[in-house]
C-alpha cells in the first residue's frame, strides 16, 4: 500500500456516471494525490505510455473497466504487458466491472497483472483496502 | 436303301427317341477328342484299314467326330452321301466287302466319297445306347476288299461298346453335376438366373421368384430389363468390368410384380463360349432391402442428429452471448442507479441529488433500451418460419438505395453491384432488407475521410448454397484484434456520435436465425467485407 496521500490512482472506464461517484469517493478518502480519469482504454495507454520514464507522472493503482469501446479491459491489459518492463513504476491493476460473468473472472484469474476481479457496485471499504 | 434314307430323313427329332437319345449326350459338332481318337486309331490299327472312324448320325447329315487316316474330322455331310446313315439302322456289323458294287444302282450316292478315297471296303458296328438306340458308327474303311470274320466282326462291336461306355460315363457326371447344381440354384438363399445377352429370362430359381413376387412361368416371360430401370439394365449388359475377374456387382432397386421397390445387391458375370464371345448372363440377385433401409435410416439419423448438434452449439453459444448481455450490458446500469441513490443518501445538497437523479434516468434508459432490443432479437430466433420469399437481390438493393437517397447523395458514396452468379433468394424479406440496411448504413457511417466511399454488393454460389459479399472501403477496424468484439451487442470500434453497436447483432441473429453465417473482415488501410453464408447450416 502507498503512503497516504502519495498515490496516483487512475480510472478507466467509460462510464461518466461511475467516473464520477467513484472519483468523488476516492478523494473522500484523503488517501490519495492524484485521481487521473480515462474514458477509453486508448486513452489510458497513451498517457502510460507518453509518461513512460515519469515515476511521478504514474498511476500506482489503475482501477480498469472491461466493457469499453474500441480498446477495452482485455486489449488494455495486453498492450499494457508488452512495455510494463520499461516503466518507472508498475501499477497494480484491479478489474472494476460489472459483469458478473464467470468466464471474464475465469480469464481475469489467469492474466498475472490483475490483482483481483471485484464487481461492481464497489463499496467504499473495498476502495479503502486497495488503494 | 431308299427307304431306309427317307425313314431316316422323316425322323422327327421331338417325336423321335433315337435323335433324342443322340442329343443328350450333346456330342454333335463336337471338335476332336482324344479318347475318341485314340479309339479310332486303335480300331484301324487292330484291322489294318487305311480309315477308322467315328460317326454320329443326326436328322439331316452324318457328323464325322474321328476320321483317323483322312482330314475330314468335325465334317458333315449329308446322309445320302455316307455309308454310315445306312448301316446305323443295322443293330449288327455291317460289312460291304465288295463295296462299291458298281453295278448297284443304289450305291451310286457315294460315288464322291468313292472316287475321292478309292473305297473298296466299309465294316461298320453301331454306337448303341444302353437303351437301344444307334445313334452313331465306329467304321473302318479301306482301299482293298477284305474278309471280315465273325471274331473280326465281335471284336469291332466290342470297341463301338467302348465309345459308348464313354459316352455314357460322361452323361452319367453330367447329371450328377447338373443335379448338384439344380440343389444349389433351386435352394440358393439368394436370387439366380441365367439370362440372354438382351436379358430375356432362360433359367431362374425359386428364390428369384420371391424375390421379384413373380410365379417361375411368369418371369420366363419376362426381361430383366422389366425388374430393373434402363440405367441399371445398362451397368449389367455394358459394363467393362465385365472383363474383370471379379464380375460386376453393385445395389440397386428393382420393382416386384406387386409395384414395390426393393434394394437388392445385384452380382453378374457373362457365361462366354470357347472363343470367349459373350453367350448369357448369370446374375445373382441378394435382397438387401431390410438392411439397406435401416442403414439409410442410420445415415439420415446421422445427419439429423450432426445438424441438430451443430443447432445446440449455436444455441447454446447465443444462451451465452445473452448471459453476456445481461451480465455486462444491463447490469451496468442497474449498477449506476444503486450506485446513484447511495449517493443520494449522504448528499445533504439539494441540488447534487438533482443532478445524481438526472443520471439516474439516463441509466433507467439504457435498461428499458437494452431490454427493448433484446426482445426484438428475441422475437427473431422464435420465428424461424418467418415468411420467405423469393427476392431479387437487385430489386431488395434499389428499395434501400431509395431509403438512403439524400445520404447517398451527401456522402457521393459509389454503390456497385453485382446479382449476376446468384440474382434470386428465397429469404424472409423482412430480414434481407435489415441486412441490406445495416451493411449499407455502415459504409455511409464509417467512410472513411480520404477515400471516395464506395460500397460492392456481389452475391454468388458455392456449393449449392447462396453467398452475399459487402466490401467498402470504409474506416474499418483490425478484425484479428477485436475478434471477441465483433457482433456483439454495444460493441462499437469507432467514436462516431451514431454508432449504438445494435445493427450487426441483430442482423447476425436473424441470418443464424435462419440457418447462416455472417463473417467479417477488415484492416483500417482497406476497409470492411462482409461475407454472409445464407444457408450454411440448413438444408
Amino acid at each position: 500500500m502507498a503512503s497516504e496521500n502519495m498515490t496516483i490512482v487512475a480510472l478507466v472506464d467509460d462510464d461518466d456516471i461511475f467516473q464520477m461517484i467513484t472519483a468523488k469517493t476516492i478523494s473522500s478518502l484523503h488517501k490519495t494525490k492524484q485521481i487521473l480519469q480515462f474514458m477509453t482504454g486508448g486513452d489510458a495507454l497513451h498517457y502510460i505510455q507518453t509518461h513512460m520514464a515519469e515515476k511521478e507522472m504514474l498511476p500506482d493503482v489503475i482501477l480498469l473497466d472491461l466493457n469499453m469501446p474500441i480498446i477495452d479491459g482485455w486489449m488494455f491489459l495486453e498492450e499494457f504487458a508488452k512495455f510494463k518492463s520499461r516503466l518507472a513504476k508498475i501499477a497494480k491493476i484491479y478489474i472494476i466491472t460489472s459483469s458478473v460473468d464467470f468466464n471474464d473472472m475465469a480469464k481475469a484469474k489467469k492474466i498475472s497483472d490483475v490483482q483481483e476481479y471485484i464487481v461492481k457496485p464497489v463499496t467504499v471499504s473495498k476502495l479503502q483496502s486497495v488503494l | 436303301m431308299a427307304t431306309i434314307l427317307q425313314n431316316l430323313t422323316n425322323e422327327d427329332s421331338t417325336a423321335n427317341p433315337r435323335l433324342q437319345a443322340l442329343y443328350r449326350y450333346q456330342i454333335l459338332d463336337s471338335s476332336s477328342e482324344r479318347f475318341f481318337k485314340n479309339v479310332a486309331e486303335t480300331t484301324a490299327k487292330i484291322f489294318d484299314t487305311s480309315l477308322g472312324i467315328i460317326s454320329f448320325i443326326d436328322r439331316d447329315h452324318v457328323f464325322y467326330k474321328e476320321v483317323v487316316g483322312a482330314d475330314f474330322s468335325g465334317a458333315r455331310i449329308p446322309l445320302s452321301q455316307s455309308p454310315c446313315s445306312f448301316a446305323v439302322a443295322n443293330d449288327n456289323v455291317t460289312v460291304m466287302d465288295r463295296y462299291p458294287d458298281k453295278n448297284d444302282q443304289s450305291w451310286g450316292a457315294y460315288d464322291v466319297q468313292v472316287q475321292k478315297f478309292g473305297l473298296k471296303f466299309y465294316a461298320g458296328a453301331p454306337i448303341r445306347t444302353y437303351d437301344g438306340h444307334n445313334i452313331g458308327m465306329l467304321a473302318l474303311v479301306d482301299k482293298e476288299p477284305r474278309i471280315f470274320t465273325d471274331r473280326d466282326k465281335a471284336i469291332l462291336l466290342s470297341q463301338a461298346k467302348i465309345v459308348m461306355d464313354e459316352l455314357e460315363l460322361r452323361l452319367h457326371v453330367l447329371h450328377q453335376s447338373e443335379s448338384r447344381f439344380r440343389t444349389i440354384f433351386d435352394q440358393a438363399s439368394i436370387g439366380i438366373c441365367i439370362c440372354s445377352l438382351d436379358g430375356a429370362f432362360e433359367k431362374v430359381n425359386r428364390r428369384l421368384t420371391e424375390i421379384a413376387g413373380y410365379a417361375s412361368e411368369e418371369l420366363m416371360e419376362l426381361n430383366f430389363q422389366n425388374l430393373l430401370d434402363s440405367s441399371g439394365w445398362d451397368l449389367i449388359s455394358n459394363n467393362p468390368a465385365h472383363f474383370a475377374s471379379e464380375g460386376v456387382s453393385f445395389e440397386r432397386k428393382i420393382t416386384t410384380k406387386q409395384g414395390v421397390q426393393k434394394w437388392t445387391r445385384i452380382n453378374c458375370s457373362q457365361l462366354r463360349d470357347e472363343n470367349g464371345l459373350p453367350q448369357q448372363i448369370i446374375i445373382l440377385v441378394e435382397d438387401v432391402d431390410e438392411q439397406k433401409k435401416i442403414e439409410i435410416k442410420r445415415i439420415e439419423q446421422t445427419v439429423q442428429l450432426a445438424a441438430l448438434n451443430e443447432n445446440l452449439l449455436l444455441k447454446n453459444h447465443q444462451l451465452e452471448e445473452y448471459a453476456q448481455i445481461v451480465s455486462h450490458n444491463l447490469r451496468m446500469p442497474a449498477v449506476n442507479i444503486k450506485m446513484i441513490f447511495d449517493e443520494i443518501e449522504k448528499s445533504e445538497s439539494m441540488d447534487e441529488c438533482l443532478s445524481l437523479l438526472g443520471h439516474a434516468k439516463k441509466s433507467s434508459d439504457k435498461i428499458l433500451t437494452i431490454l427493448d432490443e433484446l426482445s426484438v432479437v428475441l422475437r427473431v430466433k422464435q420465428t424461424t418460419s418467418t415468411q420467405r420469399e423469393t427476392i431479387q437481390f437487385k430489386e431488395m438493393l434499389a428499395g434501400v438505395i431509395r431509403m438512403f437517397h439524400s445520404q447517398i447523395i451527401d456522402t457521393d458514396i459509389k454503390i456497385v453491384s453485382d446479382f449476376s452468379a446468384a440474382p434470386v433468394i428465397v429469404y424472409p424479406k423482412i430480414y434481407l432488407e435489415n441486412i441490406f440496411t445495416n451493411l449499407l448504413s455502415n459504409a455511409l457511417k464509417f467512410r472513411h475521410p480520404l477515400r471516395k466511399p464506395e460500397i460492392h454488393f456481389k452475391s454468388y454460389s458455392k456449393k449449392g448454397k447462396i453467398l452475399l459479399k459487402v466490401s467498402d472501403n470504409g474506416l474499418g477496424f483490425d478484425s484479428k484484434k477485436h475478434k471477441h468484439q465483433v457482433f456483439k451487442l454495444g460493441k462499437i470500434f469507432h467514436s462516431n456520435p451514431d454508432s449504438k453497436g445494435f445493427g450487426l447483432f441483430m442482423i447476425k441473429n436473424q441470418i443464424e436465425a435462419m440457418g447462416g453465417e455472417i463473417t467479417v473482415n477488415s484492416n483500417p488501410s482497406i476497409g470492411t467485407i462482409f461475407s454472409i453464408n445464407f444457408f450454411k447450416y440448413s438444408s
